[in-house]
């Protein structure tokens, strides 16, 4: 065994271990927000700000000015970016707004890039994700909270983002141009360190604003990011973009699971051999063993492998009632899915394949002596990269995990047939996933890529590396 | 007791070394070795309570966890519980990951200081001299204490798993 790969188990322990429930707020189970993870991490720099940088003395009039010119706006749209200390902007969302009706599209869904569409047409919110492979029925309500929300206004929107309205205390420079424009700026500065942090620039014409900047720490990994937002007043005239199609690709959970629990009782279950609920391959080529098991934790029959040279055993999870930490078991069996990634994707889509179950009397039981057991199962196809009943089970599939998951076992199985090119580019494929999701602490494949190419003599690719992973941010050590 | 909640409520105004930076690591510390949330909570709370604020940020998380240590030493000798982890832990995702419950039994099966070796160097990101220091060994020996105890770790993840997880 290698010790990248301790490394990578253990420090995947590590971070499922979490954090105190009492310093994360738990997933509320309400219907998913295109800018859930903008606000998520918004709400909590403007707690951290809110507390850092006190007010100290009210001097609305220009923001009020600023307030006055935006009641007369009828129609705008706003781009919002984002990036780390050092890193290029990242598009986070883009929002349209025309007469109350609102339409925001995110390209980065849950730190996974997908397009996320929601609609917003007089009090009532449809979502028509684009890309976003599913919605539960029971997240799939009419909210009516979202007139009152942040985004009925920019400017309500940015001042949010550092601490609601309490602070007035800004600073305004004039004479700037800001994209050709005219402009002056508000600014907030921190009392503390006398840094600038929130800064709205605004059209001296007009009074609206043009873009807010805003430097703040990520609550969760301490890393410095940017925020930018930009304005533009031009009236939108395309009344499709404000057409919602709700019903696409809704789950109805409750009934479905209904039918799963129902199609997985009739299975019989024996405890001389394993017990299959389903197997089946997604469009990625990932296979998916769908088995059950009395007695996970003393003992049960796993399986252990699929015999075929292309895949390698990636992660299982275990389905849980969805909104219940439980795990779920149909005839007392719970109920378990292994995924094996195609070392080579698109080399073979096997139709059937042989996979070894191994009974594990007790965790201690060495190999040679494990009872083994191999089962053909023929495979139905997906249409999704993940089994349809996991919305059923699972409160958020994560999707992150299973991309960075899928690179990773690539990467090593690729490792271990001597193609250190492949495994190179798949170690890359992980870090590009780890950075886009901002997981800065799992684990350094940067560096695993850099071992591959070492081993080919790639000295270019290994500067090229090991630059980038100079620009990579670190979680700070305290 | 009162929740960790309550807790950081009430401790907004302590020093300015302020121990509720290390809350977290001693909490995952806790966890990694009780497999019990509310015990791990419970220790964090009292070790954050109890942490001295004069000590540098350098040296006050190996410090706390040091803590932490000894409570969880007082905890398993008051305890009819004897065995550490013999309650897999929550995991703190909201999906079970089969294989995170291996290497908690992995870990369990491994002696002891090598288990606390591994959850101090991975799951509390130590140096090895903060190791030492939390173990009370000579530095010297961190290194070749880590070295078996990533062995140990990798002979009962093989024996678990058989060869199939050879990659």
């Amino acid at each position: 065994m290698e010790d990248r790969r301790i490394d990578d188990l253990l420090s995947e322990y590590a971070q499922s271990l979490g954090h105190s429930r009492h310093l994360v707020p738990a997933v509320m189970p309400r219907k998913v927000q295109i800018w859930k993870p903008v606000l998520i991490t918004s709400l909590g720099a403007a707690a951290i700000a809110a507390t850092v940088f006190m007010p100290k003395r009210a001097e609305a009039a220009p923001i009020d000015r600023v307030k006055g010119a935006l009641q007369n706006v009828r129609s705008w749209t706003a781009t919002c970016q984002t990036r780390d200390q050092g890193q290029p902007w990242a598009l986070q969302y883009r929002s349209f707004h025309l007469d109350g009706k609102i339409r925001g599209e995110s390209p980065v869904f849950g730190g996974a890039p997908r397009t996320y569409i929601t609609i917003i047409d007089s009090d009532i919110e449809y979502s028509d994700h684009s890309d976003l492979p599913y919605i539960l029925k029971s997240k799939f309500v009419l909210d009516h909270r979202v007139k009152v929300g942040a985004f009925s206004d920019p400017l309500k929107n940015s001042l949010q983002m550092v601490g609601g309205e309490m602070r007035k205390d800004f600073v305004r420079t004039e004479g700037i141009t800001y994209k050709g424009n005219g402009a002056y700026s508000l600014s907030l500065k921190s009392k503390k360190t006398g840094k600038r942090y929130y800064e709205l620039m605004v059209q001296k014409s007009s009074n609206l604003p043009l873009a807010v900047l805003i430097n703040n720490v990520n609550p969760s990994t301490k890393i410095p990011f940017e925020y930018r937002i930009e304005y533009s007043y031009a009236l939108i005239t395309d009344s499709s973009l404000f057409k919602p199609d709700p019903k696409k690709y809704v789950v109805d959970e409750v009934a479905d699971k209904a039918q799963y629990e129902a199609e997985w009782a009739k299975k019989a279950s024996a405890p001389e051999s394993p017990t299959i609920y389903g197997s089946s391959i997604s469009p990625d080529g990932t296979i998916w063993i769908t088995f059950g098991v009395k007695d996970r934790e003393k003992n049960g029959w796993t399986p252990l492998k699929i015999l075929s040279k292309n895949y390698a055993k990636s992660s299982s999870f275990l389905m849980n009632s969805y909104g219940n930490s439980k795990n779920f078991r149909v005839n007392g069996n719970e109920v378990a899915t292994s995924n094996y990634i195609a070392v080579e994707p698109g080399a073979t889509r096997p139709t059937e394949i042989q996979v070894e179950f191994g009974y594990k009397p007790a965790f201690l039981g060495a190999p040679k002596d494990m009872q083994r057991q191999t089962i053909k199962c023929m495979l139905t196809n997906e249409k999704r990269n993940f089994p349809a009943f996991f919305p059923c089970f699972m409160q958020e599939i994560p999707f992150v995990f299973l991309a960075r998951n899928q690179a990773n076992v690539r990467a090593h199985g690729l490792m271990a047939r001597g193609d250190y090119l492949g495994a190179g580019r798949a170690f890359e494929e992980e870090h590009r996933i780890i950075r886009e999701a901002r997981y800065y602490n799992v684990s350094n494949p940067l560096k695993a890529a850099i071992g591959c190419y070492e081993k080919l003599g790639m000295k270019q690719k290994i500067r090229e590396l090991r630059e980038l992973s100079k620009s990579d941010p670190k979680r700070p050590k305290f | 007791m009162i929740s960790l909640r309550q807790f950081l409520v009430s401790s907004k105004n302590r020093s300015s070394v302020d121990p509720m930076r290390f809350v977290d690591d001693v909490y995952r510390y806790a966890l990694a070795r009780t497999g019990n949330k509310e015990d791990a909570e419970d220790i964090a709370i009292e070790v954050v309570h109890q942490a001295p604020a004069r000590l540098s940020g350098d040296d006050l998380k190996p410090y706390m966890i040091g803590m932490a240590r000894r409570k969880i030493a007082d905890h398993f000798r008051h305890s009819a519980r004897r065995e550490e982890s013999s309650v897999l832990p929550e995991l703190g995702a909201n999906f079970a990951i089969e294989q995170m419950i291996d290497v908690q039994r992995a870990l369990d099966t491994v002696s002891e200081s090598h288990r606390e070796c591994l959850i101090l160097k991975y799951v509390n990101g130590l140096t090895a001299n903060e190791i030492a220091t939390v173990m009370d060994i000579s530095s010297d020996a961190i290194d070749s204490l880590l070295q078996r105890a990533r062995k140990s770790f990798a002979n009962q993840w093989e024996i678990m798993h058989g060869e199939e997880d050879g990659r």
